[in-house]
């Protein structure tokens, strides 16, 4: 730890050394750290036309610094502390950290470019946090904590003590010997206290896994012991909700550590604890070899290999673990984790303890047809959400409300668990107001009074509960804005000097974009720079001579740049990329071979990508094999690489969360020196400026009116609702036809509209709909008649412009008569869409709106047929009467007799088109009906969709499957039709098809 | 066609899967080297594809022509809904995936060009066509997109090649702009050798959106509250109410491609037909002028001598791309740009430049006030749409805006954009102290 505290130390010397200068403007001045006297600094007036200038601190006169002297040559071995060069037998030195900083300030193309270079400004904000003391508690301490828990759950004592004694020992043995005080009281109140709900507030690295695991394994072992010694059914076990999938794979890691340990100890009770995953099934499933999958790489601790999951023929699965000495381990505590969609009905059948899971996942299976589905979510006595702050990101409105929506089946279940949200980046006023905003349910339309209590609600805050400690983090924050280039330019420096430091050293940085889109983007950047230009920027950063036009020079003493005494020095980065790699026999074209393989330590990781290639990105990140990586959100929450010590924001992330998530992702452990350092690029537009000259919200976020997620519960609900109608009555009639289910499913969704209309929420009942919607057909043969006549009159408009010709330049009537007529069909189409627009909330439409409506189309209507061109033809010219009156003489028309037939064609379809429409008008007996039939008639529609995979009859089997092909978006419309309320699946989104 | 893997919603969707826009890409350290394009046809081109590139690609382009299908086909997926005939709202849009694996090649050309290869037009005719579409629009002419093209591009400095694997421009005898006359060879076209670029490298293709607002008048659901007024010298300039409902109809107008390097124009490809998303019943606060005291507010900028003359300088470019409100000449948003490259190019005395400037932004008086006043509207709507993101930590794919006209002046329409909104304005409507806060805050350093 010494070791680490010198390291910060002399980092933040240095950066705050930066710092100071950037406020003095000019010349930037670099702390260096000298184990000697060295003569005066290089900051005279020279150092003004360079732009920098170095300033050396004896280490050995410092006295800060001196007990730092014993650590220097492991520093130098590990190569974080740089010996830059040796002046006058002294070696000077610099950190790895403040070194990169200095390097991208001064970054540029050319070392004679001063006016190329990346950074314009730039901005250092240095933050130090004290770190929890994982020593202070002695994990003794809480055998009485989880006896008493058990106890409290009529378990008599020696049972509650041997099941305490057996998750001590297993804790312990899975490596936690010791707690942070913060952590033993926020286990002992989450185990003990009668609150719902608790918000665990600490920052990243603080521990927060034990803060919940433990009681998730208490919760379990309540559950386990509760059935299969006192036959009680009534505990659950634990839920463990995570919104990334690296995350919940890390975690997953962690939990089956522990119940490893705990199992083992457990034997003498005769019970074991197990665990499932649920997930989604993405579409490009994970390779699956002769029933095999393999999940994920695992430590044990005595025990280490691959976990691989094996599909029997008789439909049980099996999870294997696969050890680096060929030995095969059935790991029986864990149930399986979904990798295709029949695994989840084993799964979910083994009733596992504790239950790993996705918010995405929660909303399906509440509302899944199958009972042991739901009943696995529902029987559950803790429900964890960690990094519970995702969830007031607009994004995940509708998360919320399917949320709620699971409590409120709690609720009804009379299940009363205990609901935890974990997160470090709550950026509320108030914190304890997330449990409201996630789980509360609204008790009236406008959400005046939410069902849950403020004081039912428990903040475990880690600033109030933690004691500080000299032990602490080291966060360096660079804002970086360009100079005359753009801010690709410097992401693209940044990512140079990354990956020369990089290589030869077993630090990591990741690079963090907010789409999969910007991730490209970079990547192809790092492929131009590392494969197209073969790196030639780097070396010629190495080398003082150009390595384009020397490849097949030896790499000698001479040509490898000199940071100090070279006349560029700000310009080298041999000594970042090593100087030992630069010895021996080495040609400039070895070098850039070199420089070139380091594109494969480059990699990306995303959404996009397949679970396989994600998890094998992971793993060949922990193991050293890449060492940078350009990620989206998918690595922003939890997960933990020890050796990260770089972040790269490049653009402003989603919120202000992730920027603080994402620095938290960085000096996580000793490997890193817990020095997080971070390249902030924000787009430099006005108002990134000002956000940035303001500085952060002390206020905190905003979070919207809740009143709007109330909405989208009540879709919730109502979808809900008809599911299990539609459910029950499968149980009678065990299987019918999809369109039977589809209209059982729209009756269903009657009673609770009706219920709407008597609280006066709805104007007209659902009924009134159906019966509109069946006077429909009557309309289709109008429509189809006013297309095709418009079609025709296309038509003729294409041909009135070829044969109303006239011999001079000029416009003649035909030209002109066809351009009106365009802009009158038009306006026959813009009054259309304008009336059939009105379909959202068409069921709250009053009386007299309606009324209105259908006057104000009868109006318009009549003011378009008005607007109709009127022509006139006589022997000695063609009139045509639009706005103005405009005569073409007979005699200017090239083809006369085929112009004038043309305009009597048109005239003739004009006049029918009118009809059809006179027609329509007459036929339309209220504004609701108007709407209605505008809406269902005249909505273009497109191929119908591919309806896969569902069998042919619907069952209680496969009603997920046709509810979500086929009936869902039918009860969706129908809700946005009566309540507005607009399910954005269905309104808003836009899926991307790609064509392969 | 595989199953969709991407999915965006609301005005996101639009920015995300912008038409010529790389969408997705890896590279080829990647297991999977592949690059995913959307396309939609440019105002005056046609649009062809075909399913192996390499089979296609040796071919001249006349005969590439002849083999391909075309783009339509691609689009036969399912619609939403049709408005006004010309703005199509897609649940899904076809995108194409460029690969070693995935050999595909999309063509888009001009459709002079496309007669001229399909023998329905003659050398001359097209060449005079063409050159009347490039003095009036700076568009490209001709896209050949291909795995090859996309990752080693040869192009065309003036842009009108936008990409293409071919190492001589094709199109060069019919070129009006070629550089050197009579020759097959054309200084303005490079080489990817020679560039070493790809694709991302020579463009930066961003979205140009429509926006419209509609207000349902269904007064059982329809919310008008108003909030504020912000005065200017003691007299009411803007009030902002909050009305809920409102639908937003956004679809592309066009696609702008901004050079980045290489290429010397800036191009902007227009539709006629078009892409769009509809948003139902969301939330929007109005943001309405008092005309009489804008006007007043433009009075004082003008007489400001150094806002002044900037005010002025910008008014006179807006005015040359017919972008004011209700004008029904034809937008051409690139012209002022295209005329200040001509002038500040032109060889000449500063003395000289500038009094070529005055001459081409001299608007009548009216027009200039008129334009001067919208630029002060849209800068206050910026003030405050800007701010409420930072306020709000969102984005332009969560909070838009539109500027609408009518006999009543300017008012700006800010908006949530999903459906059903979000309830931020909401929230703001009901904690009037936090909007007056945000919004003093916002003005107080605007002024500074």
């Amino acid at each position: 730890m010494k070791k680490v505290s010198c390291y910060q130390r002399l980092v933040r010397k240095q950066i705050l050394a930066l710092k100071r200068s950037r406020e003095a403007l000019s010349p930037l001045s670099y702390l260096i750290y000298a184990s000697g006297p060295v003569t005066g600094s290089s900051c005279d007036g020279s150092s003004k036309e360079l732009g920098y200038c170095y300033e050396f601190t004896d280490i050995t006169k410092d006295g800060d610094l001196l007990e730092c002297l014993p650590y220097v040559s492991d520093l130098v071995n590990e190569g974080v502390l740089i010996e830059l060069e040796r002046i006058d037998g002294i070696s000077v030195y610099t950190t790895l950290h403040a070194d990169l900083v200095f390097r991208v300030l001064r970054g540029r193309a050319f070392e004679d470019d001063l006016d190329g270079r990346w950074v314009g400004y730039y901005d250092i904000d240095v933050e130090e946090s004290y770190l929890p003391d994982f020593s202070a508690v002695n994990i003794e301490k809480l055998r009485e904590v989880i006896a008493n828990a058990l106890i409290r759950e009529d378990f008599d004592r020696e049972i509650s003590a041997r099941a305490a004694e057996a998750i001590i020992n297993g804790l312990r043995r899975a490596g936690y010997r010791s707690l942070a005080v913060w952590q033993f009281e926020a286990i002992r109140s989450i185990l003990e206290d009668s609150e719902s709900f608790y918000v665990v507030d600490a920052p990243t690295a603080a521990g927060k896994t034990l803060v919940f695991m433990v009681p998730a394994v208490v919760y379990a072992i309540i559950s386990k012991l509760g059935r299969e010694r006192y036959r009680r059914e009534d505990r659950g076990g634990a839920l463990l909700a995570y919104p990334r999938k690296a995350l919940q794979r890390q975690q997953l890691e962690n939990l089956l550590k522990v119940l490893h340990y705990v199992n083992e100890s457990l034997k003498d009770l005769n019970v074991r604890l197990t665990v499932a995953v649920d997930k989604g099934v993405e579409e490009r499933r994970e390779e699956i070899r002769g029933g095999e999958s393999e999940l994920l790489e695992i430590d044990l601790g005595e025990l280490r290999g691959r976990l691989i999951q094996r599909r029997e023929t008789d439909g049980r699965i099996k999870v294997l673990l696969r050890c680096l000495d060929g030995r095969e381990l059935e790991l029986k505590y864990f149930i399986g984790l979904v990798v295709e969609p029949k695994d989840r009905d084993y799964i979910l059948m083994q009733h596992p303890d504790i239950l790993i899971t996705n918010p995405w996942t929660i909303r399906e299976r509440i509302k899944s047809s199958k009972a042991v589905y739901r009943e696995q979510y529902i029987k559950r006595s803790l429900i964890v959400l960690d990094e519970a702050h995702v969830y007031t990101n607009v994004n995940y409105l509708e998360l919320v409300a399917a949320l709620k929506l699971y409590r409120s089946i709690l609720n009804e279940n009379k299940a009363r668990p205990k609901y935890i949200l974990s997160s470090a980046t709550i950026l509320l006023e108030s914190k304890s107001e997330l449990a409201r905003w996630i789980w509360g349910i609204c008790k009236d339309p406008d959400c005046r009074n939410i069902d849950v209590d403020p004081y039912d609600v428990k903040l475990l805050d880690y600033f109030k509960l933690e004691p500080s400690n000299p032990n602490t983090l080291l966060k360096v924050s660079v804002t970086l804005l360009p100079y005359r280039l753009s801010i690709e330019t410097i992401v693209q420096g940044v990512l140079q000097v990354l990956a020369t430091a990089l290589t030869s050293r077993s630090l990591k940085s990741i690079v963090f974009v907010d789409s999969v889109s910007e991730v490209s983007t970079l990547m192809k950047y790092v492929k131009t720079i590392f494969h197209d230009r073969s790196g030639v920027e780097i070396c010629d950063h190495i080398l003082s001579i150009r390595c384009r036009d020397h490849s097949n020079s030896k790499v000698t003493t001479d040509v490898v740049r000199k940071p100090i005494s070279g006349k560029y020095g700000d310009y080298s980065w041999s000594h970042l990329w090593g100087y030992d790699l630069l010895k021996g026999s080495y040609t400039i074209d070895r070098l850039l071979e070199s420089i070139r393989n380091s594109l494969g330590l480059i990699r990306e990781h995303h959404g996009a990508l397949t679970d396989d290639l994600r998890r094998e990105i992971e793993q060949g990140f922990a193991a050293d094999k890449y060492k940078i990586l350009i990620a989206t959100s998918t690595l922003d929450l939890g997960v933990d690489f020890g050796d990260v010590t770089f972040v790269v924001q490049y653009k402003p992330p989603s919120s202000d969360e992730a920027l603080i998530q994402r620095l938290g992702r960085a000096g996580r452990s000793d490997k890193s020196y817990r020095v997080a350092l971070a390249f902030y690029i924000p787009l430099h537009t006005p108002i990134h400026l000002q956000a940035l000259a303001r500085g952060p919200r002390p206020s905190g976020i905003v979070l919207p009116h809740i009143s709007v997620v109330n909405k989208m519960y009540t879709a919730e609900i109502l979808e809900y609702k008809v599911k299990e109608n539609l459910r029950e009555s499968l149980h009678y009639v065990r299987e019918i036809s999809p369109g039977k289910a589809r209209r059982i499913a729209l009756y269903a969704l009657q009673e609770p509209l009706n219920e709407l209309v008597k609280s006066g929420r709805l104007q007209v009942a659902a009924s009134y709909y159906t019966y509109l919607k069946e006077k429909v057909p009557d309309y289709r043969e109008l429509c189809k008649g006013i297309g095709n006549a418009k079609k025709r009159i296309n038509k003729l408009l294409a041909e009135l412009k070829s044969k109303c010709r006239i011999k001079k330049s000029g416009i003649g009537a035909g030209k002109l008569l066809a351009e009106y007529v365009k802009l009158w069909l038009e306006e026959l189409s813009e009054i259309l869409d304008k009336y059939k627009e009105l379909h959202a909330g068409l069921g709250m439409l009053s009386d007299s709106d309606a009324d209105r409506y259908l006057k104000d189309f009868n109006n318009d209507i009549n003011e378009w047929i008005k607007q109709k061109p009127a022509v006139d033809i006589d022997e000695s010219r063609v009139c045509v009467y639009t706005p103005y009156v405009y005569p073409t003489p007979i005699s200017d028309l090239i083809k006369p007799e085929e112009c004038i037939d043309c305009i009597s064609k048109l005239y003739g379809e004009i006049e029918l088109l009118i009809k059809y429409v006179k027609s329509f008008v007459s036929k339309v007996e209220s504004g609701r009906e108007l709407i209605t039939v505008l809406f269902e008639v005249f909505t273009a529609r497109g191929p119908r969709e591919f309806r896969l995979q569902c069998p042919d009859k619907v069952s209680v089997d496969s009603l997920d499957c046709h509810w979500y092909h086929y009936i869902r978006d039918d009860v969706l419309k129908y809700l946005r039709l009566y309540l507005g309320l607009a399910s954005r699946g269905q309104a808003d989104v836009i899926r991307l098809q790609v064509m392969r | 066609m595989s199953r969709p893997q991407y999915e965006r919603s609301g005005l996101g969707a639009l920015y995300a899967f912008t038409p010529f826009k790389l969408i997705y890409t890896t590279t080829v350290s990647q297991q999977r080297d592949s690059n995913v394009m959307l396309f939609w046809y440019p105002r005056g081109t046609v649009g062809l594809y075909y399913d192996r590139a390499s089979e296609i690609l040796p071919y001249p382009l006349s005969e590439a022509i002849k083999k391909c299908e075309k783009l339509e086909k691609l689009w036969r997926v399912p619609l939403r809904d049709k408005v006004r005939g010309s703005i199509y709202l897609y649940s899904e849009f076809p995108a194409v995936e460029f690969s070693p694996t995935s050999d595909k090649y999309v063509l888009v050309i001009d459709r002079n060009l496309y007669e001229y290869f399909t023998g329905r037009r003659g050398e001359e005719e097209v060449r005079e066509a063409l050159k009347k579409k490039i003095e009036k629009r700076s568009t490209f002419i001709l896209a050949e997109f291909s795995y090859r093209s996309i990752n080693e591009p040869n192009f065309c400095r003036l842009g009108l090649v936008l990409i293409t694997h071919r190492a001589e421009c094709t199109i060069a005898n019919l070129c009006p702009l070629r550089s050197s006359q009579g020759s097959r060879m054309c200084g303005y076209f490079l080489k990817w050798s020679r560039t070493r670029e790809t694709y991302a490298g020579l463009y930066k293709v961003m979205a140009e959106l429509g926006l419209e607002v509609t207000e349902p008048g269904h007064q059982s659901l329809r919310v008008v509250r108003p909030l504020l007024v912000l005065p200017y010298k003691g007299r009411p300039l803007l009030e902002i109410t909050f009305v809920d409902p409102v639908n937003i109809l956004a679809y592309y107008k066009g696609v702008n491609f901004i050079p980045k390097k290489y290429v010397e124009r800036l191009l902007r490809a227009s539709f006629s037909k078009t892409l769009g998303i509809r948003l139902y019943l969301t939330s929007a606060f109005k943001i309405s002028f008092v005309d009489k005291v804008l006007e007043e507010v433009v009075n004082d900028v003008l007489n400001d001598q150094e806002a002044g003359r900037w005010l002025r300088f910008k008014a006179g470019l807006f005015l040359l791309s017919n972008a004011l409100l209700g004008s029904s000449a034809k937008r051409v948003p690139l012209k002022p740009w295209r005329k200040l490259e001509e002038l500040l190019c032109r060889p000449g005395s500063l003395e000289k430049i500038k009094k070529l400037l005055n001459e081409t932004l001299n608007p009548p008086p009216d027009e200039m006030r008129k334009a001067v006043k919208f630029i002060i509207v849209h800068t206050i709507a910026h003030v405050i749409v800007l701010n409420l993101w930072s306020f709000l930590g969102l984005s332009e794919n969560e909070i838009g805006y539109i500027i609408t006209t009518d006999n009543d002046g300017f008012s700006v329409w800010v908006f949530e954009a999903a459906s059903g909104g979000y309830g931020y304005l909401k929230y703001l409507a009901e904690n009037r102290d936090k909007l007056y806060e945000l919004l003093t805050q916002a003005f107080t350093e605007a002024g500074e």
